[in-house]
């Protein structure tokens, strides 16, 4: 799966950089680049995230998810991604789950919803 | 039954399961996971999927069952009927499904090209004239018993079952029979491998007694509080070799942002705090039979080795495979109503994500408790009251192990 470069919808392109990071379409990709950053650089984007995620659900929610554009998709990643960092954030204070190696062995193996050209 | 603050003895184990230590000789033993392989799995109704996997003619799965040293190649017919077969080729038995799954208009052996019918019959052999009269209508894929249950695809390797499906899942099966799994049709799935035995793995899923310790930082405070700060059972039922219990939640739960942001967007699975006003209208009767306000999750163990964990969200279902008596397959799924905006598709992410850390816990977890139970120095375990469905376990697989004994000696 080729991720195809980052390019957010013009109201989020302030969150390109973090998209570079945090957008990827799978789930384990996602959760990896938790596992080797800092909890800084997690924190970092999960504040920048906090205020403008009613805004982008705003944006999103009235598109039909099943034909999500490629920029509108990537923002919708980039959430996926916010989920991740809150994880570290509020649940661990860590980048990764207490007392667990990483890698770890677990695999998300069917994603929620299958997007076409990832 | 005896509510949960007010228990100071036990009240959920049944006598005829014993109150003794359990011997830690069948969480380890080699020798006993081979009885377990011959008169459980290779007798019992084992689950390997939905049939909404398989929607159209041509769809197939293949199921790796390593304990049954089986590859099941399961494929709904032109027909529309669903069917498994062995996924072997009559002729020198390689594979005839190589992909694990897909759609198929008939399955091609890539060795030397045979190929059958997606009703199992051998359809074509390439230079036929060559063998010696071959019997193509004996040569077909070799057949699996196969019956499906609430949409669920379980599988029989015994010759002849003992028992259908139905009769199998008895008193559980009635009681979950009407609980809505075909409208939580989407699903994300994980997967690993515990680097432990089958029941060990099970064990970890099967008691609330731990969630409040071992899941402090994931899932222990919507599921434990000082109310029930051990994650006691509402209720613990047992159907056969099958149980079901329900799961308290935590009412009082204050969740973190984050999880307050997913809840209202769309209460993810096994934590809804208003399940309470509306637990009774949609689900099977039996379902939360204490009818408890605080009734979370049922959480059902259809033996040996799957879980449903029902929710008004959702449920989750765990598999476990055994593939060596110290080393086990765990795969599952977290099944929801199709989302239908992308803050829905947020909070049910966020939902798997969270649930991954957890069984991340859970993983990590077993293999530890593997290590010392395998080093022999305990040789008993100690099950409590809310530990029952272990307890009830151990007594199952010796049952299975002492009927399978008998009926293996010779008349």
């Amino acid at each position: 799966m080729t991720q195809e470069p980052i390019r957010l919808p013009p109201e989020f392109a302030d969150l390109n950089a973090f998209a570079e990071v945090w957008a990827a379409p799978a789930s384990d990709a996602r959760h990896h680049q938790r596992q080797i950053r800092s909890l800084a650089e997690i924190r970092a984007f999960y504040e920048a995230m906090l205020p403008r995620l009613d805004a982008i659900f705003r944006y999103l929610d009235p598109l039909d998810l099943a034909t999500l554009p490629v920029p509108e998709r990537q923002l919708l990643y980039l959430t996926f991604g916010f989920g991740e960092a809150a994880l570290s954030i509020e649940l661990f204070n860590a980048p990764g789950v207490t007392d667990s190696p990483y890698p770890h062995g677990f695999h998300v193996v069917r994603e929620l919803r299958e997007f076409k050209n990832g | 039954m005896t509510s949960i603050a007010d228990r100071v003895t036990p009240v959920l184990t049944p006598p005829e399961l014993g109150r003794g230590p359990i011997p830690s000789e069948p969480y380890r033993s080699a020798a006993y996971f081979e009885r377990e392989r011959n008169h459980i799995f290779n007798q019992v109704w084992l689950c390997v999927g939905r049939e909404d996997e398989i929607a159209a003619p041509g769809d197939f799965i293949v199921k790796e069952v390593e304990v049954c040293r089986a590859s099941a190649l399961i494929v709904r017919g032109n027909d529309r009927i669903v069917r498994a077969f062995h996924n072997v080729c009559a002729h020198r038995g390689n594979k005839v499904a190589w992909a694990n799954r897909g759609t198929a208009q008939q399955f091609m052996c890539k060795y030397h090209r045979w190929t059958y019918q997606l009703d199992g019959r051998l359809r074509g052999v390439p230079d036929a004239g060559m063998f010696f009269d071959l019997d193509k209508a004996a040569c077909g894929l070799s057949p699996i018993h196969l019956d499906i249950w609430e949409g669920f695809i379980f599988l029989n390797f015994a010759a002849t079952p003992a028992q259908t499906l139905r009769d199998y899942l008895c008193g559980l099966g009635r009681k979950l029979a009407g609980y809505p799994f075909a409208k939580f049709s989407t699903n994300a799935a994980m997967t690993g491998v515990f680097h432990a035995n089958w029941k060990v793995a099970v064990d970890a899923f099967q008691e609330g007694y731990h969630v409040g310790a071992l899941h402090e930082r994931t899932i222990g405070p919507q599921f434990t509080s000082q109310r029930n700060p051990f994650g006691r059972l509402i209720s613990a039922e047992l159907f056969g070799p099958h149980r079901s219990g329900s799961i308290w939640g935590n009412r009082e739960f204050e969740p973190r942002p984050t999880e307050l942001r997913a809840f209202s967007y769309n209460t993810p699975i096994g934590s809804d705090k208003a399940i309470a006003e509306v637990a009774n209208e949609a689900f099977p009767s039996g379902i939360n039979p204490e009818k408890d306000p605080n009734w979370a999750v049922e959480m059902n163990i259809i033996f040996p080795n799957l879980f449903t964990f029902l929710s008004k969200q959702g449920y989750i279902t765990h598999s476990f495979w055994p593939l060596a008596h110290d080393r086990t397959r765990w795969e599952a799924r977290m099944h929801f109503a199709p989302a239908l905006s992308a803050r829905q598709l947020f909070a049910q992410q966020f939902s798997v994500c969270q649930a991954r850390d957890t069984f991340i816990e859970d993983g990590v977890n077993v293999d530890r408790s593997q290590e010392g139970i395998s080093s022999g120095a305990k040789p008993y375990l100690h099950f409590q009251d809310n530990e029952v469905f272990l307890r009830h376990q151990y007594c199952v697989v010796e049952e299975y192990l002492r009927k399978g004994a008998v009926a293996a000696q010779p008349a």
